[in-house]
């Protein structure tokens, strides 16, 4: 059933891409562990699965390796891709582009490059796009079981920071605890949960309705840059949880430190491939540092989304902080 | 003898009616381009102020009783369910639904550009876009006003007249 479900996700995201994508000849099981689509002008069409990428033949048939008639992305082809994911509405999703992301409907999201239009240092725009990876958003229940384990064992919902590299299921675990704080199931008590959706991948809100389900006590800030999100949550809607993807900027600080001030728990994802990254990464440093999370929990890699390779608490990351930079000044004396 | 002059009536009636016709065309232009720069500023503002994408504005106008008569959006919304391609929905919507507008081809040329840009580029741009089409759209309207009142009625006079003359000739 679920296998069902995610091909059908598979089905859903492939209409975004046009007439190239439409012979695609892949059985139920390959369409439901595909997690990217990846368009390139003029190379082969590439299916990320957690294998292992896999090409796709003229006849739309999966092969392993890449060899001669592999079904390849034209100029035009991206460009219909291009248009399909922007709803033929560039205006509206000028943040997005500049950004290098669009969000499109069922939550998935395209990752776009082309040639940068900057002006002095900042990108205004991206022309002459040249690849498209189409991410397919997934709505597992049940993904957040390993970190929901770990925040009930510390007894409350506390901040939290889920961090782990790309692809390891981040997103879909903040979405399953957002479901699950704000239906009940955590602690027995109904939480008010306020989910910043800055890239809209959390609750993929289309047309202003979530495509996710995130149960029925969840306010959903959609597009609003996470800082400025957070601060106006804790403000105007009083939740008991907030929740948002991929936090790190300045601003994020401020408002995870006012959030911190209000008592509402904060919990977050962040990229960081370990524990050493996450604590000597100026941003992610500084956030920890900050108090508002008790607990950071890391996620195993792209092989097996959603699952839980360890949890530190405030203290056990203060050691390992303090053991890192005994190992750091011990190598720095050793090559002195 | 009766029947020679209820044909002449008939003449009269029908050459007077085709004036009349030709004539109202002429202020259903006005009327039609009208609607058509409301329609364009009321885009405008859905961009300056939501961002819409173009198939929120689209069912949005169509949902509009004042734009109704103009039956393109409509088209144009069932269009882009199909072929998610603003610029092939909106000409084929204009081609369809030229029938019922008295636009002539100048006009729908126009609104064919506008339709070729929409959507393509930034805030900036569309607004920019917007301006320029209802710009050009009011230099139609006014054309067509001058049409209206020179050639209105001249149009409903000279049908009563040919129809008039038609019945002399015949009598």
């Amino acid at each position: 059933m679920e296998e069902k479900i995610a091909a059908a996700r598979f089905d859903d995201a492939v209409q975004n891409l046009g007439k190239l994508t439409r012979c695609l000849n892949l059985s139920i099981s390959t369409k439901a562990r595909v997690q990217e689509i990846r368009l390139r002008i003029d190379k082969p069409v590439v299916l990320s699965l957690p294998e292992g990428p896999l090409f796709i033949t003229k006849f739309g048939t999966p092969a392993v390796l890449p060899r001669e008639g592999l079904l390849c992305a034209s100029r035009d082809s991206i460009d219909e891709a291009f248009r399909l994911i922007c709803e033929c509405s560039v205006h509206s999703h000028q943040r997005e582009i500049k950004n290098g992301f669009v969000t499109i409907r069922g939550g998935h999201r395209a990752g776009i490059c082309g040639t940068a239009v900057t002006e002095g240092r900042t990108i205004t725009n991206i022309r002459d796009i040249s690849s498209i990876n189409l991410r397919i958003a997934r709505d597992i229940k049940g993904a957040a079981d390993g970190v929901v384990k770990a925040i009930v064992s510390h007894g409350s919902v506390c901040g939290t920071l889920i961090f782990g590299p790309p692809g390891c299921g981040k997103t879909t675990v903040l979405r399953d605890l957002a479901r699950r704080l704000s239906l009940g199931s955590l602690f027995g008590k109904i939480h008010r949960v306020a989910v910043v959706d800055e890239r809209g991948e959390i609750a993929a809100t289309y047309h202003g309705k979530p495509q996710n389900d995130l149960g029925p006590c969840c306010d959903v800030l959609d597009g609003y840059p996470k800082g400025e999100g957070i601060m106006q949550a804790v403000r105007s809607l009083s939740p008991d949880v907030v929740i948002c993807d991929e936090i790190g900027g300045e601003e994020d600080e401020k408002a995870v430190e006012l959030s911190l001030n209000a008592g509402v728990a904060v919990i977050a994802s962040a990229h960081a491939g370990s524990a050493a990254e996450l604590l000597t990464r100026p941003q992610t440093a500084r956030l920890l540092n900050s108090g508002a999370f008790k607990l950071a929990i890391k996620l195993a890699g792209k092989e097996n989304p959603g699952k839980v390779e360890h949890v530190y608490t405030l203290e056990s990351l203060q050691q390992f902080r303090m053991n890192y930079n005994n190992a750091r000044i011990g190598k720095d004396i050793r090559s002195a | 003898m009766t029947l020679k002059y209820a044909g002449i009536a008939v003449f009269i009636f029908t050459c007077t009616a085709a004036g009349f016709m030709k004539s109202l065309s002429l202020s259903r232009r006005v009327k039609e381009l009208e609607t058509f720069i409301s329609a364009l500023s009321f885009i405008a503002t859905e961009i300056r102020y939501f961002a819409s994408p173009t198939p929120v504005i689209i069912s949005k106008i169509k949902s509009k009783e004042e734009y109704a008569g103009l039956h393109v959006f409509e088209i144009c919304e069932k269009n882009l369910l199909t072929t998610h391609d603003f610029k092939k929905s909106w000409t084929s919507a204009l081609d369809a639904s030229k029938q019922y507008l008295s636009l002539d081809a100048g006009d729908i040329e126009t609104l064919k550009c506008f339709g070729n840009t929409f959507g393509t580029t930034d805030i900036e741009g569309e607004l920019a876009n917007c301006e320029h089409y209802i710009n050009s759209m009011k230099v139609r309207l006014e054309s067509a006003r001058i049409d209206k009142t020179k050639r209105g009625r001249m149009y409903s006079s000279l049908g009563l007249l040919t129809g008039v003359l038609i019945a002399a000739v015949l009598i």
